[in-house]
């Protein structure tokens, strides 16, 4: 079942010294219900810019965007590179904070909160404020608040991209689960081609600016990830396929 | 607790100690009493003061300048202040005045403030009034400026609205800036209400200063001052108590 379907869609921006820049030109893609894409590319070639006008909080000038459920559209997770966690609030005041704005809290939403800081390992700091965390205990968090209000699509801008090594690792196989048992559609932006690969299901490749899709790769490994697969040589051929992609790009 | 008993402890003893060596000074030294009253003149004079009606007429009437006029600076600077702040063109425009009217010293205005408002209540009221509210739209200036774009980016992902925006995050970031500017604010309007009224009317603190010092009565104006300087420590905690019940927000500052 298609979700969203995004047809030729351009977003050029003025530079700070006049210049007209085009950042993503003629996009296409399609997203499937309960896909996992990532969206790799250069640097600076506009993959946030994708998720962002995605989201509303960037405007595009041409192309369209169908999304065949409307409320998809008023419903759904953004998880920020840096986890604009407010830093007043505990971490459960965090979490339960769009339910709030949303007028959705009742029992039900309530417990979902409680099963999801069982799923993110959270909950011996629900009472921890921002400032108490590690970077990946802070982005668990963000992570979790951004499913509170059970939204079905989770846009990702580079989530774990301050992270170090092994809190990456980490947090990759808890993603990896978590989209497995909650059922989520999600797009993920990320510059680490590993990443993408061992996460996805397809890997949207772009081109430099500007920016047009230069090819989606389907992830074809098992369900089941572990660490371990990272090591074999299916996973390894289709890192090597795709840094050659991205290489031919800069 | 304990902690206040200390703080307590060692404010007395340092009060006793400052008492002590004004007596020794004055006894050793012989100084007459229009320069310096010895701290036993003074006292008697505190207890004269507490003793009349006259007395608690004009400690009211200072306070009740300096707490309705915080109180306009309070309201109007939190409006002013919101609007300045959501308007970039206007806060373009309004920043050379705002900072012309922060840096001039607003006691040299005091004449000015008495030819337009009179040399009754309304001059004293104004001038606690502007004391306290430019560093009250600066505060909310500064907090608002001190939001992130993600914040508001966050909040446009969770379809907030403008109430929503602003009880949920833009108030509580303000709010640790705007409880700095209410210490600033208060001790500036206290400055500014016993200054006004040493310079015209017959009631409040500082008319019962410029009154003692006119007539030589040196006992009468260190009790005026000691009685200023215990407003100004009991409006101050109480600013510090609020700043205390909102402990929670100063998380922004960091």
């Amino acid at each position: 079942m298609t979700m969203i379907e995004m047809k030729n869609i351009s977003k050029s921006f003025t530079s700070t010294n006049g210049e007209r820049i085009q950042a993503i030109k003629d996009v296409s893609l399609s997203v499937e219900k309960d896909e996992f894409i990532s969206i790799i590319g250069p640097s600076g070639c506009g993959k946030s810019t994708l998720l962002r006008i995605l989201s509303e909080l960037q405007e595009y000038d041409s192309g369209e965007i169908l999304f065949h459920d409307e409320n998809l559209k008023d419903n759904l997770g953004f998880v920020f590179q840096d986890s604009v966690l407010l830093p007043w609030k505990s971490v459960y005041e965090n979490i339960v904070m769009p339910l709030k704005i949303k007028h959705m809290e009742t029992p039900e939403t309530l417990a979902h909160v409680e099963e999801l800081l069982d799923l993110m390992n959270l909950k011996e700091f629900r009472n921890s404020l921002p400032k108490e965390l590690s970077g990946g205990m802070k982005q668990r968090t963000s992570i979790a608040r951004s499913l509170s209000y059970n939204p079905k699509l989770l846009l990702m801008d580079e989530p774990f991209g301050a992270l170090d090594a092994m809190t990456r690792d980490h947090l990759n196989l808890e993603l990896r689960r978590l989209w497995k048992q909650t059922k989520k559609t999600i797009l993920f932006v990320t510059h680490d081609i590993e990443e993408a690969v061992f996460l996805s299901t397809r890997v949207v490749v772009l081109s430099n600016r500007p920016s047009t899709i230069h090819d989606i790769v389907t992830i074809d490994l098992p369900e089941e990830r572990t660490l371990e697969l990272r090591d074999t040589p299916d996973f390894i051929n289709y890192v090597s396929r795709l840094r050659g992609m991205l290489n031919e790009q800069s | 607790m304990n902690n206040l008993k200390k703080t307590i402890t060692y404010t007395v003893i340092s009060l006793t100690v400052f008492v002590l060596v004004w007596q020794l000074y004055i006894s050793i030294f012989d100084v007459p009493a229009f320069i310096l009253p010895s701290p036993v003149t003074v006292g008697k004079e505190m207890i004269n003061q507490i003793t009349q009606v006259s007395f608690y007429k004009n400690m009211l009437y200072t306070l009740s300048e300096v707490l309705l006029g915080f109180a306009l600076s309070i309201v109007f600077g939190l409006l002013i202040g919101y609007f300045i702040g959501k308007h970039p063109h206007i806060k373009r425009l309004s920043m050379p005045l705002l900072v012309f009217f922060q840096v001039s010293p607003k006691i040299a205005l005091i004449p000015i403030f008495i030819i337009w408002f009179g040399l009754g209540y309304g001059s004293k009221l104004f001038v606690v009034f502007i004391m306290s509210f430019f560093p009250i739209i600066e505060s909310i200036l500064l907090g608002l400026g001190n939001i992130s774009k993600e914040m508001y980016e966050y909040m446009k992902i969770l379809k907030a609205n403008r109430i929503q925006i602003l009880t949920q995050l833009e108030a509580p970031c303000c709010i640790p800036y705007i409880l700095s500017s209410f210490k600033v604010g208060i001790i500036q309007a206290i400055i500014g209400a016993t200054v006004a009224e040493w310079m015209a009317g017959q009631l409040g603190i500082g008319y019962l200063q410029s009154f003692a010092s006119s007539t030589f009565n040196s006992p009468l104006l260190i009790t005026g001052i000691a009685f200023t300087i215990l407003l100004g420590i009991l409006l101050y905690g109480g600013v510090t108590l609020l700043e205390h019940h909102f402990q929670r927000y100063q998380e922004v500052k960091q």
